[in-house]
């Protein structure tokens, strides 16, 4: 044991600045909500389909990954890399195979589909590795900075940047490109799309490549502030979806801006609340923005977009 | 059909909630049968209970073998096994062969209540052998109680057992109360802190630690903050926010290994350094293996004997589960195996093998040595057979012991 005299005690605190400190990890966390939907809604709006397995897609990165580094020894790089590209397998696969093979006219099968996906991949996951909670390493935590009395960590300004430029990235792609414009016609129409030389099944396995990709790198980033094990993805998945539902699946800005204003929102009641009322506070937004948003905001938008 | 975006969404968001409840885990907390009746029932040694024939005698209990909580189940289950394959290699108890029967309780109340009542009423356990896990194992309490089933050293520490409102159940295993009491005066021992902090998974687990650490600071003037948490939190950020306002210079911490984990981080990315002070569970090696390098320093409570350690009973018990299982135990193999062995115990030096001649003989345990947890005394009116924990401290890969588990 230490000393009992005051001056020796070892308790550091860096952050001066509580309040910014709350506001910064919400908008962490809030960002990576935003990437992890923008994956969702990238599928949702070119394929019109509900990826219930969506956050199981990128645990399987992350869950891999940490086994490749942690178990088989790869260096970190590579072990995440194989993890990625097992996500994009993983995702195109249910884009592809098993998608597709619902037949039209079945509302509701993908749900029923994806949600089975999702409970195959838990299973599969805790049989391959295990069922316990792994450490991952912090991928930039350690190395920080204090600025205005808030103290930065490179994690954070990871999420940030990449939050920026992949958000940034996308919209530029879909709304000032040829390929962006391929999408969107395929999306609305992809008979017609097709028949005017759109190779539409291409720009599907595309969407939920990249998609499969973006999963990969939210669950990695997510399981370098918590921990790795089957289920983590979970909690972030549903209040990427609150934000979704919220915003609306085909807006662009609304929901992702929903989404960091949920991180920010969630730290805000957990701080003031307490940690047992963060999840219930998001699903009390649902209700809240049902009840004073605009019908026209909460309904699906009907012009033709290509 | 088309269907807009807001209605696909809620379908999916129910959904998706439906399925997060049901793999994080329901956090609810069933409370005991209440009842204080005594044990009713009187030994006739020629009588036979349920479960027993003239070669077997069938045990049981639940714990979370899926889910968030299926690790720790599983290892106390393959620690009862290899117990009682031990035993029966030995030629069994009374003649008889000892047979396991362990069911998922999914870490859930109800579940755990539903399972229990067909391993007493279809597979017809003769008692409980064991158990992992609080929330689920007090939602099939009031079931035992009902039923008048001797359940025999579940781990799943709780203020509602180990005592005389549940008059079944026989505790080994200390509740929060008393290891929190007996972790904080340790530290009020050797330091003078003036501000401590306990997060703690909300309900019974985290207001039976504060009670614990309350008792402990008694009159003295130390401020106490309690933050309870949810398993499944995603930003501890709010948390540690909480922690360095109130200037805590310890901070105590009772979560799940994940979420102990991402607080832990969390603290270390804003450079937060309180000394930390943790449950039994993460005297666990593979706690100290994950997390050892964000737990440096770390108190940690010790339920059981410490298995770093050079004691020579440890390393029987080592040698012996390595030999058995070809690997060597954790500390969850540790509690289901001195599960296995207090049931035996029990079976062994019961005059009859029936319900009423098993709690005879467990109320007849008076310093029981396992060599395992501290040594075991129950009476007609005691049930928490251990009273006291030891502290070790997290140094490198290793617990270096403070104070022993007496």
């Amino acid at each position: 044991m230490k000393s009992t005299n005051r001056k020796e005690r070892w308790i550091t605190v860096e952050s001066s600045n509580p309040f910014g400190q709350l506001i910064l990890g919400g908008l962490t966390s809030g960002l990576l909500y935003a990437l992890l939907l923008l994956g969702f809604m990238v599928v949702f709006q070119v394929s019109k389909t509900v990826n219930f397995a969506f956050g199981q897609v990128g645990m399987v990165a992350a869950f891999s990954a940490w086994f490749f580094w942690s178990s088989l020894g790869l260096p970190l790089p590579v072990a995440i890399g194989i993890g990625a590209i097992l996500a994009v397998v993983v995702n195109s696969a249910i884009g592809i195979i098993v998608i597709t093979k619902i037949p039209a006219g079945r509302p509701g099968l993908d749900l029923v589909v994806t949600l089975g996906i999702f409970l195959f991949l838990t299973a599969v996951m805790q049989l391959l590795i295990d069922a316990n909670a792994h450490a991952f390493p912090s991928l930039g935590g350690d190395k920080r900075t204090v600025l205005g009395g808030v103290v930065v960590n490179a994690n954070d300004v990871a999420i940030m940047v990449l939050g920026v430029f992949v958000i940034g990235g996308v919209y530029v792609l879909f709304s000032r490109t040829t390929l962006g414009m391929e999408l969107r016609a395929s999306a609305e129409n992809a008979d017609i799309a097709a028949s005017a030389g759109v190779n539409v099944r291409l720009l599907r396995l595309g969407t939920w490549t990249f998609a499969g990709l973006l999963a990969a790198l939210v669950a990695v980033l997510v399981a370098s502030r918590l921990s790795v094990d089957a289920f983590y993805m979970t909690p972030v998945l549903i209040k990427a979806f609150v934000a979704g539902m919220i915003g609306g699946m085909d807006r662009f800005f609304a929901p992702l801006v929903i989404a960091i204003g949920i991180g920010v929102y969630e730290a805000l009641a957990i701080f003031i609340w307490g940690s047992s009322a963060g999840t219930p506070a998001v699903f009390l937004l649902i209700i809240i923005a049902l009840a004073v948003m605009p019908k026209r905001f909460t309904a699906a938008r009907h012009e033709v977009r290509a | 059909m088309a269907h807009s975006p807001l209605f696909t969404g809620a379908r999916a968001l129910a959904g998706i909630a439906a399925v997060g409840l049901l793999l994080t885990g329901c956090a609810a907390t069933a409370s005991g049968s209440g009842s204080n009746l005594a044990v009713s029932g009187v030994c006739v040694p020629t009588e036979v209970g349920p479960g027993v024939t003239d070669s077997v005698i069938k045990v049981g209990t639940t714990m979370p073998l899926s889910g968030s909580g299926a690790a720790t189940g599983m290892a106390t289950r393959d620690g009862q096994q290899a117990y009682y394959d031990m035993v029966n290699a030995d030629g069994g108890v009374q003649g008889r062969q000892i047979e396991l029967m362990v069911l998922d309780d999914e870490y859930d109340p109800s579940t755990a209540q539903s399972r229990m009542r067909q391993l007493v009423e279809q597979e017809e356990i003769f008692v409980v052998s064991g158990g992992e896990g609080t929330p689920n194992f007090l939602g099939a309490v009031p079931y035992l109680e009902r039923n008048k089933v001797p359940a025999i050293a579940p781990y799943a520490p709780s203020d509602e057992l180990g005592n005389m409102k549940n008059p079944h159940i026989f505790m080994a295993a200390v509740d929060y109360i008393t290891e929190f009491e007996s972790v904080t005066n340790y530290i009020l021992q050797n330091d003078s802190p003036s501000r401590v902090a306990l997060v703690a998974v909300a309900g019974n687990v985290g207001e039976n630690s504060e009670a614990g650490i309350k008792k402990a600071i008694g009159d003295k003037e130390i401020d106490l903050l309690y933050i309870p948490e949810t398993p499944g939190t995603t930003d501890f950020t709010p948390i540690v926010t909480q922690l360095t306002q109130a200037g805590a210079e310890y901070v105590y911490l009772v979560l799940t290994n994940a979420d102990t984990g991402g607080l832990l981080k969390a603290m270390d990315r804003v450079g937060y350094t309180p000394t930390t002070v943790a449950w039994g569970g993460m005297s666990d090696e593979s706690y100290i293996e994950e997390y050892g390098d964000v737990s440096q320093g770390m108190l940690v409570a010790l339920e059981t004997a410490n298995l770093s350690t050079e004691d020579p009973t440890a390393a029987d018990f080592i040698a012996t589960y390595t030999d058995l299982t070809g690997k060597a135990p954790t500390k969850f193999n540790q509690q289901g195996w001195v599960q296995a062995m207090i049931t035996t115990e029990a079976l062994k030096k019961a005059k009859g093998l029936s319900r009423p001649c098993v709690i005879e003989s467990l109320e007849s345990f008076n310093g029981f040595e396992t060599g395992i947890y501290p040594p075991i005394t129950w009476g007609a009116d005691r049930r928490d057979g251990v009273k006291s924990v030891g502290v070790a401290v997290i140094e490198g890969t290793t617990l270096r012991v403070l104070q022993d588990v007496k």
